[in-house]
């Protein structure tokens, strides 16, 4: 290697320190691959790959099921709010445990003790993986309620004006072979901008 | 007069009462519900639960048998749980520490085991930490320690990886700089402290060490939790003891998915005793890995 080399890698690396992180100038050439997209936060789920460990497919497989959990959960609720009715159903069971359950019921309760019965569905913005501990993960999902109108009784609209949007953070446990949401945290937001579960 | 002054303190306290602006029911630490908008706050959860819960397996019972006929055989099948709870733990533990290795075995799954009894087993068989006494079974410090580890919630740790593509135009990591490996997070916990059938134990969690498995075939494993990279830092220079430098680029066909472990280490104390019980907690992130050309005039 020629004597002058030493002193080109030593200029090169520090250009290339200050442009990686943005601290001086001149900026040096663009780089040599395009410039890609920003990794998805939302809940995609990334397919197997060929270096995918025994851990990184159990995760995966657990959160797909966390998240499956979660959706259906979500789903039964909104049909039993449809109906007006607060029952612990096999499904809401299957998908729902400790306090979130018990969250679940006191809200269906509330349409079943007013006699409501809501039309349309929630909508869940997006959900982001937060954390995988082997028996409980963390998922942070961004849930819409504004589209949900409430009816009384006598088919009047009810419908609450409030915010109806929120950052759920959900603990969501395995129980057996099952995967169930156990928790939950809200924080009502105006949009879901800067969320990691926002689209 | 002292007539005048308590019904002044009584109009007063009814004014206060009618007049105060009602509670936000938003709280960002409660429960809200998207149909309605409506928060459960902390302080206004309430114990009841609607009769149609009260299902099998909606609602936790303490089950308490009127004539315990014989402790010995509780005190066995407490004792066989532990024991299949500890034994799944560290299988488990095993396989998630093998998995993070390069030259993984064959492809299995790494189950959690079955976990400790719960306060509804054993409040169902009064065992009593303290006291005791031929009707009461006495739990170990080492049983109560492992199950209030169990119970433990530690902290999220992400996968800390510096400098940040984010800082740079071409948002990605540059094969050839060193990259900077870190926990993320809250890497102590505690002293804390849970009373476990009885008996109290405190716990003290600390990141004890990192792997990460960088994605392009290589294992980084380090004591600690790392160091942290700041903007203070001098450009291109080597992490003091976590870190690592990608010899070939991800892009353009995606990025490496990085696979970080945290092994936290609990010390328990209970009545005088104590012990270390590891806890792994796993956490991925995907990061873009380009070349940097540079050009010398």
């Amino acid at each position: 290697m020629a004597r002058g080399v030493p002193g080109f890698v030593r200029i090169g690396a520090a250009l290339a320190g200050c442009a990686l992180v943005a601290a001086c100038t001149p900026d040096p050439a663009p780089p040599a691959t395009p410039t890609p997209a920003p990794p998805s936060t939302t809940s995609a789920t990334p397919s197997a790959t060929p270096t995918e460990t025994d851990i990184e497919r159990q995760q995966r497989l657990d959160f797909e099921a966390a998240e499956n959990a979660y959706r259906a959960s979500i789903s039964e609720q909104d049909r039993l709010a449809r109906l007006g009715t607060a029952t612990a159903t096999p499904e809401l069971k299957r998908t729902s445990a400790d306090e979130y359950l018990k969250f679940a019921l006191a809200g269906l309760e509330e349409f079943e003790d007013a006699g409501w019965r809501s039309q349309g569905d929630s909508t869940i913005v997006g959900v982001s993986r937060r954390g995988w501990q082997g028996r409980r993960i963390g998922l942070t999902a961004c849930e819409d309620g504004s589209s949900i109108k409430i009816r009384d009784k006598s088919g009047r609209d009810v419908t609450p004006d409030v915010g109806r949007k929120f950052v759920q953070d959900l603990t969501v446990s395995r129980f057996g072979d099952l995967w169930k949401v156990s928790d939950i945290k809200s924080k009502p937001v105006n949009d879901f901008k800067g969320a990691p579960c926002g689209s | 007069m002292r007539f005048m002054r308590f019904a002044l303190a009584w109009i007063v306290a009814v004014l206060v009462v009618v007049v105060s602006p009602p509670t936000s029911s938003a709280d960002p630490r409660g429960r809200c519900n998207l149909r309605t908008g409506t928060c459960q706050v902390a302080s206004e959860r309430k114990a009841r639960l609607p009769a149609k819960e009260l299902e099998n397996g909606t609602r936790q019972t303490y089950r308490r048998s009127s004539a315990r006929s014989d402790p010995d055989a509780e005190r066995a099948e407490f004792d066989a749980r532990m024991k299949a709870y500890a034994d799944g733990r560290d299988r488990y533990y095993a396989c998630v520490q093998a998995s993070m290795a390069v030259s993984a075995g064959p492809q299995t799954l790494c189950s959690p085991g079955p976990p400790p009894p719960d306060d509804v087993f054993l409040q169902g068989r009064g065992f009593n930490g303290v006291g005791g006494g031929p009707a009461a079974p006495l739990i170990t410090p080492g049983q109560a320690g492992a199950i209030a580890v169990a119970r433990l919630r530690l902290p999220t740790v992400a996968p800390g990886i510096g400098p940040s593509p984010d800082l740079n135009r071409w948002n990605m990591a540059a094969v050839g700089y060193p990259l900077w490996l870190w926990a993320d997070g809250p890497t102590q916990v505690g002293p804390v402290s849970d009373s476990v059938a009885g008996l109290s134990v405190s716990l003290q969690a600390k990141v004890s060490s990192l792997t990460f498995r960088m994605g392009d075939g290589t294992v980084v494993t380090c004591q600690g939790d790392g160091d942290e990279w700041t903007k203070s830092v001098e450009p291109g220079a080597k992490a003091p003891t976590c870190g690592h430098t990608y010899t070939k680029a991800s892009l353009p066909k995606g990025t490496y998915t990085v696979t970080a472990l945290t092994n936290w280490a609990v010390t328990w104390t209970a009545n005088g005793q104590s012990g270390v019980i590891n806890v792994p907690a796993v956490q991925t992130t995907e990061l873009p890995v380009g070349e940097l050309q540079v050009l010398v005039r």
